[in-house]
């Protein structure tokens, strides 16, 4: 069991790690993410329907950290930038992540709703850029031409899925093509892929890196939590405060009825 | 200790220890932190407190504070940016045009939104609850003569706007304990008209009774106009240096907490300036109007020990946050992604227990009637 858990963390390390350093999408079926960092510039491709702006960058392979207190709910760094917010509050003004939507090979135009509730369509194109509220200075990448490597269909069509898993045996296109099917599945439900899976040997590599992508999406959440969880540590565990709480709230009472008998 | 001598504290003090929470309270959103420091103003509030109509109010600023937090919740639901993963309120969304966008009306309710929401409401109700703390704990008649002179015509406006409303409700109830007496028992609608006019002129008996006992000790009171026109000139000035004074803070201020001032660094100095001045000139004017007002005190309240401490552990309160906050931030807000079970933050706790001392170090609050 660990073994293979410990190979299913190395295969959602590759998956995480490939996209990142990939360009636009290939095809009109992904999301791509054009993130604009105060001295570069990266793009990536989020596989399959991403459910949120949020979710459209961290499948990209971005790294999210949110703002707390007043400006929970709202995007801090991307990739640890700007590092030197504490992300205690809502960003100012003028050094927040303008996020953006455009049109491949089309214009940018400001988002008008949060990146959290908004939902990107296939084949569009999310900008994030660092500043003021200025678009990103690249403009929206077309869809590249689909290169001879057999991509695979997004949507779980069962007629479509052989097609698409055979050549995953292949070693080479191996490992790119299921990454892209993988964190697609995991915003669909993972029986989609599972029941056809059952049918053939040449699915079953596929639906092996699946359960592998199902980790990767949890592998984010994963890195953020302990980089809370170390900045958190020298407090008193919550068990202390409530019974401090009660402590007071017990002192508070006995005043009142003891003011009251007296 | 020998049991003290009841007596009251000086309304500064009490002042200076709710400020002193409040100031913790704004800067957390962790439910612990929230709930001690609301745990210890009840605690102070329950122990101190005397049988004055203003000490009685202190229920309705609890009350102001759960109605506060109720429309930060409601108005969540409504209108509010609806995030995070956990669904607890599947509401269907109405569609607003283009226009209007980012306004979700309903929509769907989530865990983290939600909780974010009732944090910060949370916060704004104990800044609310510290300052009805400190209403109900000091006396606002007697936090009047510890204004400057030149404040004494405001001051007296504030001090007769804040006991009317719970002066108010007393007379109510005892004009309503008197028609019981007399065996009137008749309530609702219909017996408006019989209890507003005894309550009424209650109300204004009391008020022409404190206006007249300020009087006498020389509050609302002008000299008489000179044959030169001095007196007239002074209060001239005195207007003008803290009208403009209190205008150039109030700009200054605004540049000072502009984010954007960064921006243009060779010029950072202006607001700072501004601000020295205008309080230069405030101060200035506060001085020039305070030599012409004499007031006479009656029984002044003492600052000694008690009071000191007091207003120390106020300020204990507000260091251990702020201690808190350079040290472990990430422990003064509530997590929200992930949710997560908040951290209890060593010096910001120790700081807010340390403001509850104020309820074994004063001296009781004297017996007995207080009008």
């Amino acid at each position: 069991m660990r073994i293979v858990l410990a190979g299913l963390l190395a295969a959602a390390a590759l998956v995480v790690a490939a996209p990142a350093g990939a360009a636009a999408c290939t095809t009109t079926s992904g999301v791509t993410v054009v993130v604009q960092f105060p001295d570069h510039t990266e793009t990536g491709c989020a596989a399959g329907n991403p459910s949120s702006g949020f979710a459209a960058l961290e499948a990209a392979g971005f790294e999210l950290t949110y703002a707390q207190g007043n400006g929970a709910g709202a995007l801090c760094r991307i990739d640890g930038v700007p590092a030197s917010s504490a992300c205690m509050s809502m960003p100012p003004a003028n050094a927040y992540w303008a996020y953006f939507q455009g049109r491949p090979g089309g214009s940018w135009t400001y988002a008008t709703q949060g990146a959290g509730s908004y939902d990107p369509a296939p084949g569009s194109v999310e900008g994030w850029r660092f500043g003021g509220g200025a678009a990103p200075d690249m403009r929206p990448p077309a869809v590249n031409t689909p290169t001879p490597k057999p991509t695979p269909k997004t949507t779980p069509k069962p007629t479509a899925r052989p097609t698409a898993a055979a050549p995953d045996v292949s070693a080479a296109s191996g490992a790119s093509t299921p990454s892209a099917a993988a964190s697609e599945t995991a915003t669909a439900t993972a029986s989609d892929v599972a029941s056809p899976a059952a049918g053939s040997i040449a699915t079953t590599g596929a639906s092996a890196s699946a359960t592998g992508s199902a980790d990767a999406m949890a592998e984010p959440s994963d890195d953020i939590t302990p980089t809370s969880d170390s900045s958190s540590s020298g407090g008193l565990p919550w068990g202390w405060g409530v019974a401090l709480l009660l402590a007071v709230g017990a002192a508070a009472g006995v005043t009142v009825l003891r003011r009251r008998q007296g | 200790m020998a049991a003290p001598i009841p007596r009251a504290l000086h309304p500064l003090a009490w002042w200076g220890w709710a400020v002193g929470l409040a100031v913790a309270a704004s800067m957390t959103t962790n439910p612990l932190l929230l709930g001690l420091i609301l745990g210890v103003i009840w605690f102070v509030v329950v122990a101190r407190r005397t049988d004055a109509p203003w000490a009685r109010a202190f229920r309705l600023y609890v009350i102001l504070g759960l109605v506060v937090i109720g429309f930060r919740v409601l108005w969540h639901v409504l209108v509010g940016f609806k995030w995070g993963t956990i669904v607890i309120l599947p509401l269907p969304e109405i569609a607003l045009p283009e226009w209007a966008a980012g306004i979700n009306l309903l929509g769907t309710v989530y865990l983290e939104g939600w909780l974010a929401a009732l944090l910060l409401g949370l916060q704004l109700a104990t800044l609310i609850i510290a300052i009805g703390g400190a209403n109900a704990l000091a006396n606002p008649k007697r936090l009047l003569r510890s204004l400057p002179n030149a404040l004494n015509e405001v001051g007296t406006a504030v001090v007769v706007a804040v006991s009317v409303a719970p002066q108010l409700a007393e007379s109510v109830q005892r004009v309503l304990r008197a028609r019981l007496l007399r065996g009137d028992a008749e309530r609702g609608l219909r017996a408006v008209p019989r209890v507003a006019l005894p309550v009424l002129q209650d109300t204004l008996d009391r008020s022409l009774l404190l206006a007249a006992a300020m009087e006498s000790r020389g509050y609302g009171h002008r000299p008489p106009a000179e044959p030169g026109g001095r007196a007239r000139r002074t209060s001239w000035l005195t207007g003008f240096l803290t009208l403009s004074g209190l205008l150039a803070v109030a700009f200054g201020m605004y540049g000072v907490l502009d984010p954007t001032r960064s921006r243009t660094p060779d010029k950072a100095w202006l607001p700072i300036l501004t601000v020295v001045v205008g309080l230069a000139a405030a101060f200035a004017g506060m001085a020039i109007g305070g030599r012409q007002v004499r007031v006479t005190t009656y029984r002044p309240d003492p600052w000694r020990l008690p009071e000191t401490v007091t207003v120390l552990t106020g300020v204990a309160a507000a260091a251990g946050m702020m201690i808190s906050r350079a040290d472990t931030p990430l422990l003064l807000v509530m997590p929200l992604q992930p949710i997560a079970a908040p951290g209890l933050p060593v010096a910001a706790t120790l700081g807010i227990l340390l403001a509850a001392l104020p309820a074994f170090v004063t001296p009781p609050p004297p017996t007995g009637r207080i009008r």
